[in-house]
């Protein structure tokens, strides 16, 4: 699977406004649901649950956060990329802050497909020079262009 | 020269090594002194970073090497082998 392919502009938050973690991921739970009638009626079930999750030990390092959660009854993955330019306490273990937000659905099945995107996006993200170039987008296809170029690297 | 220890472990967690699992790692890793990488199919994960371990994409089975060295290394490389034998899924 091309990875990249989950990532549109519609999935892009290019200027998060928000001042703590959890409206963070309100405002990429509502640009999710936005494109995706499957999940539109789950809205408050997947914010619960992924604020539990982040609850049970941050995703936070090196200025990104993979905030992520599997929901029974969904056959597809949802993917939304949030930007906060000056970045948000995330409680990550190296104590940064969060710029990048990759927000994750995914269906119950498919772990090994999952550990594979899992992996796609830290590799991605472990790059040096991706949370800055990531914070100067203007345009949500300059986001894309970088996972691109990245995954390619 | 520091000796490195070296010891195996075969993840146990049946959805492999995804977040959860490495906030575990990376939270225990960070107590220690001892340099610690961890090492899966090739590919070398510092066991402080979650990002740089969920980069291993270790399933269920995968053996992965456990590389410790400094302070406390046959400590650090103990605890990681066994937050590796449990179960956290």
């Amino acid at each position: 699977m091309n990875y990249v392919d989950l990532f549109s502009e519609q999935s892009i938050l290019l200027d998060l406004q928000v001042s703590d973690s959890d409206s963070a991921l309100a405002a990429m739970v509502d640009q999710m649901v936005a494109n995706n009638a499957a999940l539109a009626e789950r809205k408050d079930e997947l914010l619960t649950a992924l604020i539990a999750r982040e609850a049970q030990g941050s995703t936070g390092d090196a200025g990104v956060g993979m905030p992520h959660v599997k929901m029974a009854g969904i056959t597809d993955v949802a993917v939304v990329v949030g930007i906060h330019k000056e970045g948000l306490d995330f409680a990550a273990l190296d104590g940064s802050v969060v710029n990048v937000f990759f927000c994750v659905v995914r269906p119950e099945e498919g772990a090994d497909e999952h550990l594979g995107l899992l992996r796609w996006l830290a590799s991605i993200a472990k790059h040096e020079d991706f949370v800055s170039f990531s914070v100067q987008a203007t345009e949500a296809q300059q986001v894309i262009d970088l996972l691109s170029e990245l995954a390619a690297a | 020269m520091l000796e490195t220890i070296v010891l195996k472990a075969k993840v146990v967690n049946s959805h492999g090594i995804h977040a959860r699992p490495s906030h575990a790692i990376v939270s225990a890793a960070i107590d220690f002194e001892a340099t610690i990488e961890l090492h899966c199919d090739g590919r070398v994960a510092d066991a402080r970073s979650i990002l740089s371990v969920m980069t291993l994409g270790a399933a269920h089975g995968a053996v992965i090497e456990v590389h410790a060295s400094g302070p406390q290394a046959e400590q650090a490389a103990t605890k990681m082998v066994e937050i590796l034998c449990a179960d956290q899924d």
